[in-house]
């Protein structure tokens, strides 16, 4: 007994400490990050993430991003000779401009530049209305397979916040033949405001259109959007969980066509259920001057909404057709 | 066999860290009937048949163990192999995993938790140095209000989602419960989503939270970790950052990126190998050197250690560096090291056993 006691004992601690996690607060002082030198306001929180825009030349290709790399390309000549082309931004001045040129001729075995030669080894050139440091470099050995000569075309802008890093790299020739291209982009680029990370919804079902929709590209988050007549607007939209509740979506639509909102209790008054497919969707059918006719459908982890909206007329001689579209609608599985 | 063959199989579903969670740091695998939601138990998890494996190799130990050199080795064996399986429950209860994802040129004192978060509320006043307010997610999903003797505010937790979607706020966007009043988060909605284990995908771990004066509400922030930026207010004359991040772990010494190579084979994609050179810079201890870390060749520095793991697709200047911390790193050398002299010393003995029998005969 003693020994099964024993080992109660010891799957018990292991069950603690395997299953507790710490949620001890803690204190502590830190480096200031490089980012966050330049405090304080949410004007230069905003400035700080300003943005380039660019087009690509017809010749590169788009490779992936990453979070430092902003843009990221390759252009292979036509010996097979691949270069890369990446856009990179660092907070402040990264290293400044003479470390971060005497480091890439360190990666391609040069010695390194003085501060007095800095000078003669750089030009200028205009990027999104600012000057920016040019730089090109040759190494003298072969390098790439022990074949070729490596070379590196780039470009520096500093900026308030932050540097950006415009580098085309490869097999000697191949970047020389891509000189004057990267020229041009790295004066065609402008300056952008900023944007959120915003979650882009993937197309999930597949339906028939009836004949007198008319479809319109669906712009995010919508998945789909139709056209009826000439003011009734369907869109259909997921989001994931329960979305906040059937009372407070269509509370949330009664108060976009000038409805006051209602009780839990009153919802079964203005909803019905339907069948789509072997799950039960909710109808609602609000009517002002605007109509909203519209279907919520939990589906697995997601919410889908079919809502039409336009003038109550249009709604009226529709509901038939609209109701008939939501049996035809069937849902793919997630890729 | 069963146990790692499923295991396996669900690492699809659930990404190695919730495969690893769910069959081998658990006692037992439940699988979740669908639209019922009923937790059924399938399988044992990997600490009940380790410890089943431990309790039968020391009672069969004790049971027919016969004093005497001449079973020495099988006791060694038996000795490295339980050494091997408490070194494996004590890196599950205390091993510590940290990514150092970091940019030539840059230098970092801090490593990043793989699967940890934590909202930092940041007295960003001093232009030298920050004091930081660290929250641990596990806090954040207890809700309600935190006090703290740093801070001259409350910080009331509305809501945390373990992964959320997040969207533009549209006319088209749902209701959502929570709203943020300023920064970033104003013209966002989150909705809470389930967790996700798969390294490909990523939890977008989000909170509301209102900071509370004695005055009264001051603002209610979004914050998520795919927010680049900490967000920012004043308060009684001094400058605080808020912001929720993968869990830092800060270190006594400096990294620098000094140059990081990743080569493949010609003509494809195929990483052929990749290594960082970097330079180690402890103000503590004077060390300032340059190593070189490459694949199999970690570089072990005060308790650490870093591998080179990873490398951005597309981006040959980042190195992603594996940081753990593991205090019973010691324990599978031991165990390997008892286990071969055990087999050693049995074949040995076996050994000059065969040859004095063939001399006799």
């Amino acid at each position: 007994m003693p020994a099964i006691k024993r080992l109660l004992f010891l799957v018990a601690i292991v069950l603690m400490l395997s299953g507790c996690k710490d949620k001890s607060i803690i204190v502590y002082e830190a480096p200031k990050d490089i980012r966050t030198k330049h405090p304080h306001s949410e004007a230069s929180a905003s400035t700080q993430t300003n943005d380039l825009s660019w087009e690509k030349p017809e010749a590169w290709e788009s490779t992936a991003l990453s979070s430092f790399r902003k843009g990221s390309f390759s252009f292979t000549s036509s010996s097979g000779q691949k270069v890369d082309i990446s856009i990179i931004t660092f907070p402040e001045k990264a290293g400044g401009l003479f470390e971060n040129i005497n480091r890439w001729r360190d990666q391609l075995h040069l010695l390194p530049l003085s501060q007095d030669q800095l000078s003669d080894n750089t030009t200028s050139i205009n990027i999104a209305g600012q000057s920016a440091t040019l730089v090109e470099m040759v190494s003298e050995a072969a390098i790439i397979e022990e074949k070729f000569k490596s070379r590196i075309i780039a470009a520096i802008l500093p900026d308030d916040q932050q540097s950006w890093f415009f580098k085309m790299i490869g097999e000697d020739t191949a970047v020389l033949s891509q000189k004057e291209t990267f020229i041009s982009f790295l004066t065609s680029i402008k300056r952008e405001p900023p944007k959120s990370e915003v979650a882009q919804p993937n197309q999930e079902i597949s339906y028939q259109k009836p004949t007198n929709w008319k479809e319109l590209p669906p712009t995010p988050p919508r998945q789909a959007s139709f056209q009826v007549k000439e003011d009734g607007d369907i869109s259909i939209i997921a989001f994931p969980g329960e979305v906040g509740g059937n009372l407070a979506n269509i509370n949330r639509w009664r108060e976009q066509i000038g409805l006051s909102p209602i009780n839990n209790e009153d919802l079964p008054t203005i909803t019905e259920t339907i069948m789509m497919g072997d799950s039960p969707a909710l109808i609602v059918h609000i009517e002002n001057q605007e109509s909203i006719l519209a279907a919520i459908l939990p589906q697995g982890s997601k919410t889908w909404f079919v809502k039409f909206r336009g003038p109550s007329d249009i709604v009226s001689s529709e509901k038939a057709t609209f109701l008939q579209f939501l049996q035809t609608i069937h849902f793919n599985p997630s890729p | 066999m069963v146990l790692i063959f499923m295991g396996t199989l669900d690492q699809v579903h659930l990404g190695i860290y919730g495969a690893l969670e769910k069959y081998f740091r658990s006692f037992v695998v439940f699988w979740s009937l669908p639209k019922l939601g009923w937790e059924i138990p399938i399988l044992p998890g990997g600490y009940l048949v380790g410890s089943v494996l431990l309790i039968n190799l020391i009672a069969a130990h004790f049971s027919r163990y016969k004093p005497g050199w001449k079973k020495l080795g099988i006791s060694l064996i038996h000795l490295g192999v339980v050494v091997l399986l408490v070194g494996e429950l004590l890196s599950s209860l205390f091993q510590e995993d940290y990514q150092m994802s970091i940019t030539e040129g840059e230098t970092k004192s801090y490593s990043e938790s793989i699967l940890e978060t934590e909202l930092v509320v940041i007295d960003a006043s001093d232009p030298d140095k920050d004091i930081v307010l660290s929250i641990p997610e596990a806090r954040l999903g207890d809700g309600g209000v935190i006090q703290h003797p740093s801070i001259p505010f409350t910080l009331e937790i509305l809501a945390f989602y373990e992964n959320a979607n997040i969207f533009q706020k549209t006319p088209e966007a749902p209701a959502s419960k929570y709203r943020a009043t300023t920064g970033i988060g104003k013209n966002l909605i989150a909705l809470e989503r389930p967790k996700t284990g798969k390294i490909d995908e990523r939890n977008l771990v989000t909170a509301f939270v209102t900071v509370r004066t004695k005055e009264g509400p001051l603002d209610t922030w979004m914050v998520c970790n795919a927010f680049d930026e900490p967000q920012h207010f004043d308060y009684e004359g001094r400058h605080y950052e808020i912001s929720l991040r993968r869990k830092r772990d800060y270190h006594p010494f400096k990294i620098t990126l000094k140059n990081f190579t990743h080569d493949r084979y010609p003509g494809t994609t195929i990483p052929k190998n990749f290594s960082s050179r970097i330079r180690l810079q402890d103000s503590v201890s004077n060390e300032d050197r340059e190593i070189l870390i490459y694949m199999n060749h970690p570089l072990r520095y005060r308790g650490l250690t870093f591998f080179q793991a990873s490398f951005i697709e597309g981006d040959d200047t980042t190195s992603i560096l594996q940081v753990v911390r593991n205090p019973s790193r010691h324990l599978p050398y031991i165990a390997s090291t008892l286990i071969s002299l055990g087999l050693t010393f049995q074949f040995c003995l076996h050994l000059l056993g065969f040859f004095k029998r063939r001399k006799a005969s």
